[in-house]
């Protein structure tokens, strides 16, 4: 196998991942587009965009907006959610999931997450719902739905909001439903590292028409009861998500091919394993390809040392999120200690641009960390 | 066709990229601040200003004035701070310094002042009332208004209304602990210079008011027409606002400096005298609707408005003409 990489040796590979944003003249003639008509703001590809993403995830409507955090909030906002309200989330996910809560002067509440599918426990949601409760904020780690049959139930019985954090999630399916029409309403971030991406931009979609009516209200000025708030979508932006929505069916496709090539080779291992399927998800987005790292079978190497050597090796890999109760700022009450084990110990993603590569680079993946595996001692030791 | 637009394709699209960061220091060296920044719209910035400003405090609260665009006081209400509304002077339609000196308390933060179709607000008169450190100047017809005094920042739409247009908005300041604050919460709490890591450091809670490549990337073509576009706006208003009115009573606001020149403002000393909007019209004039006085709408606690004179005075004697 040779020496590793993280001490001076060869790495396994060498040759990039695929770089990302994917672009062509498409996008040039889109940008053309916007410019030639002088109209930056909120216009005639924003309502064209509206429509064709409205086709494709189902939902009765959508609205593009500024990015995926002033998503949730105008969701929020809309929903009548302000101070003294509690919404609860997974502490396992991006920062703005919480900020948005704040933002809108409402309560974040924790709740554990699955050690299943690394989203939130719908056991431990039910444990945490309160009289002063107003939704949960389902977040779709990595692109793989939340189990929305249990959250949709408890939603139901409590009387509260179920909102998708589909920012990692777009075009990802629960029992044949694209996430995007399930829940109350769903935020969908467009931000540059997402699957469907224009730099900065997200997606509001709902069936509701009431809340479809007072977000709209919020971004055209507001009115006697609605903030006016200018977090609409610029054209551009939506000149380029439209764009951009034309080349993802066939992108989710690869990275499916390739997610499930990856588990193939993976789960013989012993030492790393992707995340058992379910068959209720029946499309996971794949904004990133999760992989336990099975710290016990390491000879005690942590999981930290062992994905720095893979990472050596020339393979996108991180250790990924931390509780967001660990962050300075961010003191509420919290009893997780499935999402403190996995952010410890457990927990790695790679990223989705890799996911676009050849079939055969998903080896290259898979022999990194076989070698790394076989050079345990060799990291162990640190040299 | 503009080449640093297309050119951004090649990059990375958004989050903290070259085009904005240098569209940042471009904006400061034109608006001649330390810092500015560049965010998705006039609102977001507003917001991330005042953030900058009220911090987490509960009880913060924020002076706006009872009679102008709408989104001032929204964006102060959004962020959780307690609205004040003071009144207007009635000969410029802007922020009152006598309403604004008895609306004053230990909690307020900041102290919004409009600027009324781009016209130019007296800064140094409120200046003197609240202190500079915690004006806020909202422009949201964008660049080109006489900024003279101290004053905590500058906000601008740069939408269709300014004569710098790239579909953004963006901020003005000089202190830069406020700056570094700013800069924090409009980006999901990381501090200038750490672009995209995962663990912050950093107690500020942020959210995401960034703007992606793509505007930005306009900048530098926009300003570089501005005094062009800023001209061409003055000579409009001049002719405008020396215009044979049909009703006597009729005259352009007040104001104190040069202004963008967005809007014509006028007030008729003759209130619903009925004879200022038709005759308007019929000159050729755009008259645009005027604004509802903000303290009376639900989403403000529906106020009396005895406090508020002369906002209940523009409410009919005002007349805007787009130019």
């Amino acid at each position: 196998m040779g020496k590793l990489a993280l001490y001076g040796g060869k790495p396994l590979r060498e040759a990039s991942w695929p770089s990302w944003p994917v672009h062509d003249g498409t996008e040039c003639r889109a940008l053309s587009r916007v410019y030639a008509r002088g109209v930056y703001r909120v216009g005639e590809e924003s309502a064209a965009f509206a429509r064709q993403f409205a086709d494709f995830c189902g939902a009765r409507y959508c609205i593009p907006v500024a990015n995926g955090t002033v998503s949730l909030e105008l969701i929020f906002r809309a929903l009548g959610i302000g101070r003294g309200d509690e919404i609860i989330l997974p502490p396992y996910t991006f920062i703005a999931s919480y900020s948005a809560i704040r933002f809108v002067g409402a309560t974040p509440v924790f709740a554990d997450i699955s050690p299943i599918d690394y989203n939130l426990d719908p056991d431990a949601v039910e444990c945490a719902v309160t009289p002063r409760t107003r939704a949960i904020l389902a977040v779709s780690v990595g692109g793989r739905p939340v189990d929305y049959d249990a959250l949709s139930a408890v939603a139901e019985k409590h009387g509260i909001a179920l909102v998708g954090d589909a920012a990692q999630a777009v075009g990802a399916s629960f029992r044949g439903t694209d996430v995007a029409s399930l829940g109350t309403a769903a935020s969908i971030s467009c931000q540059n590292s997402k699957n469907l991406t224009c730099g900065e931009g997200g997606i509001i979609t709902t069936n509701d028409q009431s809340l479809y009516e007072a977000v709209t209200a919020m971004l055209s000025g507001g009115d006697d009861t609605h903030l006016a708030l200018d977090s609409g979508i610029t054209e551009f932006g939506a000149a380029i998500l439209s764009a951009q929505l034309a080349r993802l069916p066939a992108q989710m496709e690869t990275r499916s091919v390739n997610a499930a090539y990856l588990d193939e080779l993976l789960t013989p291992f012993g030492f790393v394993a992707p995340l058992p399927a379910d068959a209720c998800v029946t499309r996971n987005a794949y904004h990133l390809y999760f992989v336990r790292v099975l710290e016990d079978r390491l000879g005690g190497v942590s999981r930290d040392s062992f994905l720095r050597a893979v990472a050596a090796e020339g393979v996108p890999i991180s250790s990924g999120y931390r509780p967001l109760y660990t962050f300075p700022g961010v003191n509420e009450p919290h009893d997780c200690p499935v999402a403190d084990r996995i952010a410890a110990h457990e927990a790695s993603w790679i990223t989705q641009n890799a996911l676009l590569s050849a079939r055969g680079d998903m080896r290259d993946i898979a022999q990194a960390m076989e070698k790394v595996y076989a050079c345990l001692d060799e990291l162990r030791e640190g040299k | 066709m503009n080449s640093n637009l297309f050119d951004t394709l090649n990059h990375a699209w958004g989050t903290i990229g070259p085009r904005m960061l240098e569209a940042c220091v471009e904006f400061a060296a034109y608006v001649g601040t330390a810092h500015a920044l560049i965010t998705f719209s006039g609102t977001a910035a507003l917001e991330a200003t005042l953030r900058g400003l009220c911090g987490d405090d509960p009880d913060a609260e924020v002076i706006a004035a009872s009679y102008g665009d709408p989104r001032a006081a929204s964006v102060a209400k959004a962020i959780g701070a307690k609205v004040v509304f003071a009144d207007i002077d009635y000969d410029t339609g802007m922020l009152s310094p006598a309403s604004t000196a008895k609306k004053l308390s230990p909690h307020t933060k900041a102290v919004l002042v409009e600027s009324l179709g781009g016209n130019a607000p007296d800064i140094t008169a409120l200046g003197g009332v609240c202190g500079a450190e915690k004006l806020v100047i909202w422009l949201p017809c964008g660049v080109g208004t006489a900024l003279s005094g101290g004053f905590a920042a500058a906000v601008c739409d740069l939408g269709a209304a300014s004569a710098v247009d790239i579909g953004a908005g963006a901020l003005a300041v000089n202190d830069t602990a406020l700056f570094s604050r700013i800069f924090a919460y409009h980006n999901c709490g990381r501090p200038f210079g750490e672009r995209e890591t995962l663990t912050f450091g950093n107690a500020i809670i942020g959210g995401d008011l960034r703007v992606a490549e793509f505007p930005c990337a306009l900048l530098p073509d926009a300003l570089a027409q501005a005094e062009d576009r800023l001209a061409a706006r003055r000579a409009a208003y001049a002719k405008a606002a020396s215009g044979d009115w049909p009703c006597a009573g009729l005259s352009p606001l007040r104001q104190s400096g040069i202004s963008s020149a967005a809007e014509l403002w006028l007030g008729c000393d003759r209130i619903r005298c009925g004879a200022c909007h038709a005759p308007a019209a019929r000159r050729g004039y755009t008259v645009l609707p005027t604004y509802e006085p903000l303290h009376r709408k639900p989403l403000f606690g529906e106020l009396a408005d005895d406090d508020f004179p002369n906002t209940c005075m523009a409410e009919s004697g005002y007349l805007r003409i787009r130019l």
